[in-house]
């Protein structure tokens, strides 16, 4: 590592040609220039260095004062790091959620009678429903007589022969 | 910790705010419909798209609600394609009383009227009731109605039995079948309807003939249930059923759970069980789950397999029916077979 006298030296060129300008000095903007590069180089070298924090009890000491002046009021308590701050963050998210969720499950008890809007299932998903089942395409007197009479119940055509028998009949 | 406990009830609070902000817009959207169902007809066709376009919620009224009596003209594509018509008489006092009654009966469009037979006279009386809430049409929740069809006024009226009607198509946005309504503008009374299937052909229609806005009760019997019926509050009432329900875990995009109720029909068919029927809406259509504890008594077998379900075409309407666990199950919609079948296999365990 070079030595601080050692970068002072200049080539012996350079010097012979500066003391060739005679009594001409250097403008005052280069020095200028030079003072704020020596500032930043030291503020580099401080924060490449290790930083000694300050007592917890200065801080506290600091806030307390601060408050005392009305600049704002004093925390109660202990002041929880980011990390701990982001855990009880995301716990608290994690409540929030349940609640909600836990008042919607509790909801969907009585959905039996709200509208509930259906929602899209994609067609592999349809099929692998329809296998839980074997379908098999009958024609409508092959369907028991309850059946016939839920869906004439419910709008289909009127038999012309003689009627099944066997479901509710809403009567009077 | 502490800061979060005080912070929850106002998150909380916030959820309810959301909520009550939900409502409070659902306010605006009955509003909203009130003022679009009240705008005076013959203004015009809505246009059939864009953001901007004001969204109808047809203002009906029907004649169960009102004191009325008429004469109409059902048709009902059968099984064989065709279109059975059925002339009925209903006798309504406004008070929730009324009185369905078959008059005439045609196998088919063209031909003349029959006097019913009394096997279908017999079937009018114990299910008319039935007919008048699941058969007739009846406008669903707006906002399904809204999403799923394009509701425009036509600018001209269409007379029925006399009466000048406004006319609302209601094409479907997805295809799956138009729909068409008569609505009387003086009295709002629905006049007549139509329901089309994907390929544009009707499957369900009804005429009112002839309107009485003074009807003479005087002769009317008023028909007593066999059934009583309550709605099904969930789970609380499963005893009633005798068994917890099967649950769709798959419905087709657009329906809602529009009402769900409990018929006691084990009291009238010992060993039936009692119905559950669920009525989904998709502002116009229906979808109905029907289920009840399955009759294993002597002499009545199940179906062949549990795994087993019968799919059926009834013209309009299409049934699929089976025997999953021990219930009795159907489901009845003017769907696809394969529909039916996806939402019956959605309803067994895995």
């Amino acid at each position: 590592m070079s030595t601080p006298s050692e970068n002072s030296e200049l080539p012996q060129a350079l010097v012979d040609d500066l003391r060739a300008l005679g009594g001409i000095r250097a403008p005052e903007e280069l020095w200028m220039r030079v003072q704020e590069q020596r500032q930043i180089s030291a503020l580099a070298e401080l924060e490449s260095s290790q930083v000694v924090r300050a007592p917890e009890a200065l801080w506290d000491r600091v806030q307390a004062a601060r408050a005392a002046r009305g600049e704002f009021a004093a925390p109660r308590g202990r002041v929880l790091p980011w990390k701990q701050l982001q855990i009880l963050s995301a716990a608290a998210a994690v409540l929030v959620l349940g609640v909600i969720g836990f008042r919607y499950l509790g909801e969907e008890n009585h959905t039996m009678v709200q509208p509930v809007l259906a929602g899209a299932t994609d067609a592999a998903t349809k099929e692998a429903l329809r296998a839980r089942a074997l379908g098999m395409v009958v024609p409508p007197e092959e369907l028991s007589p309850s059946a016939r009479t839920v869906a004439q119940a419910f709008g289909a055509a009127l038999p012309l022969e003689q009627s099944p028998k066997g479901m509710p009949e809403e009567g009077r | 910790m502490r800061r979060f406990l005080l912070l929850l009830p106002a998150v909380l609070f916030a959820c309810e705010g959301q909520q009550a902000t939900q409502t409070a817009s659902k306010s605006t959207s009955s509003s909203g419909e009130q003022l679009a169902a009240s705008a005076p007809p013959g203004g015009g066709l809505p246009q059939a798209s864009g953001g901007a376009q004001a969204r109808i919620y047809p203002d009906v009224a029907y004649p169960e609600d009102l004191e009325v009596e008429i004469v109409r003209l059902a048709e009902l594509r059968d099984s064989a394609g065709l279109m059975q018509q059925l002339e009925e008489r209903l006798l309504s006092n406004g008070l929730g009383n009324t009185q369905l009654t078959l008059q005439g009966v045609a196998a088919e469009v063209g031909q003349p009227l029959n006097n019913p037979t009394p096997a279908q006279s017999d079937r009018y009386l114990a299910q008319q009731g039935y007919y008048i809430k699941y058969r007739d049409l009846h406008l669903g929740a707006s906002s399904a109605l809204w999403q799923n069809y394009l509701v425009a006024q036509g600018a001209e009226t269409v007379d029925i039995a006399g009466i000048a009607c406004e006319h609302y198509t209601l094409t479907h946005q997805h295809g799956m079948g138009d729909a068409e309504l008569f609505i009387d503008p003086a009295s709002r009374l629905l006049m007549g309807w139509t329901l089309f299937d994907a390929s544009g052909i009707a499957t369900a229609r009804m005429r009112v003939q002839s309107v009485n806005w003074s009807p003479n009760f005087g002769s009317a019997s008023w028909p007593v249930p066999f059934v009583s019926e309550q709605d099904y509050a969930g789970a609380a009432d499963d005893h009633l059923l005798g068994l917890p329900p099967l649950r769709p875990t798959y419905l087709p995009q657009g329906y809602y759970l529009a009402e769900a109720r409990i018929l006691f029909t084990e009291v009238l068919l010992p060993g039936f069980g009692n119905l559950l029927v669920e009525r989904y809406s998709d502002g116009v259509r229906q979808l109905f789950l029907a289920q009840h504890e399955r009759d294993l008594s002597p002499g009545h077998q199940p179906l062949a397999n549990i795994t087993q379900l019968r799919l059926s075409d009834l013209g309009g309407l299409r049934i699929a029916e089976g025997d999953p666990t021990l219930h009795r199950l159907y489901v009845v919609g003017d769907l696809p077979l394969s529909e039916l079948h996806t939402i019956f296999g959605g309803m067994l365990p895995d």
